[in-house]
C-alpha cells in the first residue's frame, strides 16, 4: 500500500475538485474494432475511473505528461512526485496505469476521509 | 439513438466539439450559437436524451445540426475548428473513425478517394494487435518483415509480393507502393464485403497465428474467399476475378460521384490534417505500424507526432488516378478505362453529362 503524508483541507478540496475545461487532460480508449475513443479528464476520480482495468479495451493517456497535470492543475506535488516515479520506473505501458490507478485511488480515498472527518 | 434512426458514432467527436463551443462561451443560452439545451449538465443521461431529441425534431441546434455537423460549423462561422481540430471531422464531412488519416494510411486515403469513412478493417488489426502488444510489454510473435511478406503474397494483383506497400514511414507515405494498398483494399472491399458480405472483421485473413508459417487463408487454394463464393454459386471465381469484380464496383460508384459533382479539386481532408500534428499522447500514446528504417530494415514505429503535407498529398493522388486509369486533372473515369471493363455505358452517361476524363494525348 502506497502511503502519503496526511493532506491539508484545501488540498483535499483540490484532490476532489475538477478543473477547468481548459486544464483537462486529453485521454482516450483503445476499442477494437471501434478505434481510438477520444476523451478526457478532468479531475482525479474521473482518472481513477478511466484507469480502471477492462478486459475489451485499453486507456490511451499521456503518462509523461500526467505527473506535470497532477502538480499544475490539480495540485498535489506529493501524487505527482509518486506518479513520476512509477513512469521513471517504467516496466511497460499497462503496468504503469495500474500502479497510477492505484495511487490515485490512496489519494482519493485518503482526501475523502479527510473531508468527511472535518465536517 | 436506435429508435430515434440516428447514427450514435458522429456524437463521438461530435459532442467534445460542442462541448469546447460551450466552454468556449460561444454555445448556450443567450450566446453566439443560442442553445437552451442544459450544456451544465453534459455527460448525463439527462442531457444525452435531450440532445438526441433536438436532432431528431430539428429543434434547437438540432436545427442545423441535422444538415451536417460540417455544414453547421460553416454556418456557425467556426471554420476555424476544422483548422485546429477542435472539430475532428476528417473526410467527407464525417468524424474520425479512432484510426488518424496522419498515422493509419490506408484508412485515410480510402476514405477520401471513397465517399465516407471507409470502415474497412483489412489492415488495422496491425496498429491494434502491435499496439496492444507494446502496451503490455509483449514480445511480439512475428516480427514486421514477417508479418509485411506474409500481406505481400497475398495481395494480388497490384502488391503481390510488394512488403513495400505496407511501409507507413514518411519516406514512404506519398508513394506508388501506397497507393497500391488503397486501390487493393477498395477493389476488394467492394466485392468481397460490400456485395459478397463476408465479415469485415474476419477477411482478409492474412495471418493466422495458430497455424505452422502463420499463413492466413486470404487468397489461398483450399479456404481463400473465392473457394466458399465457388462453393455456394457453382461459379469458377478466381481470388483475382474478384478483386476485378471490385474494380468495376469502384468504377461506377466514382462515376456516380464524378455525376453528382465530384472533381479531384474537392478531394481534400479537413485542414487539421493538414496544418497540425497527430499528437503523441493526445488519445493514446503510440500508433505502431510497419516500416522501413534508413537502411530498409524493417522494424514497428509510432507514427504518431506527424502531419499530411498537402503539396506531396496532392502529387499522390495523381499517382493514384494515374494508376485507376483516370483522368489526373479532374479525377473523372476515361473512357478507354471503362471500356476495358466493359462499362462502356457509364462512359456514356459521364460523356452526356459532360463529366468524361480526358485520354491522355
Amino acid at each position: 500500500m502506497h502511503r502519503f503524508s496526511q493532506p491539508s483541507e484545501s488540498l483535499c478540496r483540490k484532490i476532489l475538485s475538477p478543473v477547468s475545461f481548459k486544464e483537462r487532460l486529453p485521454a482516450g480508449r483503445l476499442k477494437p474494432p471501434v478505434g481510438i475513443i477520444p476523451g478526457d479528464v478532468r479531475s482525479l476520480a474521473e482518472l481513477r475511473l478511466f484507469l480502471e482495468p477492462d478486459n475489451a479495451s485499453l486507456p490511451g493517456i499521456d503518462l509523461k505528461r500526467l505527473p506535470d497535470w497532477i502538480e499544475a492543475s490539480i495540485g498535489d506535488g506529493e501524487l505527482a512526485a509518486s506518479v513520476r516515479t512509477i513512469v521513471d520506473q517504467s516496466v511497460n505501458y499497462v503496468e504503469d496505469c495500474l500502479k497510477v490507478y492505484e495511487v490515485v485511488g490512496v489519494r482519493l480515498d485518503q482526501a475523502r476521509k479527510t473531508t468527511r472527518e472535518a465536517e | 439513438m436506435q429508435r430515434y434512426g440516428l447514427n450514435s458514432f458522429v456524437l463521438q467527436p461530435g459532442l467534445h466539439w460542442l462541448e469546447h463551443l460551450y466552454e468556449d462561451v460561444v454555445l448556450g443560452p443567450g450566446r453566439q450559437i443560442p442553445s437552451d439545451l442544459p450544456w451544465e449538465s453534459i455527460g448525463t443521461l439527462d442531457f444525452a436524451e435531450k440532445i438526441v431529441h433536438a436532432l431528431s425534431t430539428r429543434t434547437d441546434i438540432g436545427a442545423d445540426l441535422a444538415d451536417g455537423w460540417v455544414q453547421a460549423a460553416l454556418k456557425w462561422g467556426r471554420e476555424e475548428d476544422l483548422h485546429t481540430g477542435a472539430l475532428q471531422f476528417s473526410y467527407w464531412g464525417v468524424p474520425e473513425h479512432g484510426y488518424d488519416p496522419r498515422a493509419e494510411l490506408e484508412w485515410g486515403y480510402g476514405s477520401l478517394m471513397g465517399d465516407r469513412d471507409t470502415n474497412t478493417h483489412c489492415f488495422n488489426y496491425i496498429f491494434t494487435n502491435v499496439s496492444a502488444a507494446f502496451a503490455f510489454g509483449k514480445p511480439l510473435r512475428i516480427s514486421a518483415e514477417e508479418m509485411v511478406k506474409l500481406h505481400a503474397k497475398k495481395m494480388s494483383p497490384y502488391a503481390k509480393d510488394r512488403p513495400e506497400v505496407l511501409d507507413y514511414s514518411d519516406a514512404n507515405m506519398y508513394s506508388e507502393a501506397v497507393a497500391q494498398i488503397v486501390r487493393w483494399q477498395q477493389h476488394y472491399c467492394r466485392f468481397y464485403k460490400n456485395s459478397a458480405l463476408y465479415c469485415d472483421l474476419k477477411w482478409p485473413d492474412f495471418v493466422n497465428t495458430n497455424v505452422p508459417g502463420f499463413e492466413g487463408a486470404t487468397a489461398s487454394p483450399d479456404a481463400g474467399e473465392h473457394v466458399f463464393w465457388n462453393a455456394v454459386t457453382g461459379d469458377t471465381l478466381s481470388f483475382e476475378d474478384g478483386i476485378e469484380i471490385g474494380r468495376r464496383i469502384w468504377n461506377l460508384d466514382n462515376a456516380i460521384w464524378v455525376l453528382q459533382g465530384r472533381h479531384r479539386d474537392m478531394v481534400h481532408f479537413a485542414p487539421y490534417i493538414y496544418e497540425t500534428v497527430y499528437n503523441k499522447g493526445e488519445v493514446f500514446p503510440f500508433f505502431m505500424w510497419t516500416c522501413r528504417d534508413d537502411d530498409g530494415k524493417w522494424y514497428y514505429k509510432d507514427l504518431m507526432g506527424r502531419s499530411m503535407d498537402k503539396a506531396k498529398f496532392e502529387e499522390w493522388k495523381t499517382i493514384f488516378y494515374q494508376l485507376e486509369g483516370w483522368d489526373t486533372k479532374t479525377g473523372w473515369p476515361k473512357r478507354s478505362t471503362l471500356e476495358k471493363m466493359d462499362m462502356g455505358f457509364v462512359a456514356d452517361a459521364l460523356q452526356a453529362a459532360g463529366r468524361l476524363g480526358e485520354e491522355d494525348s
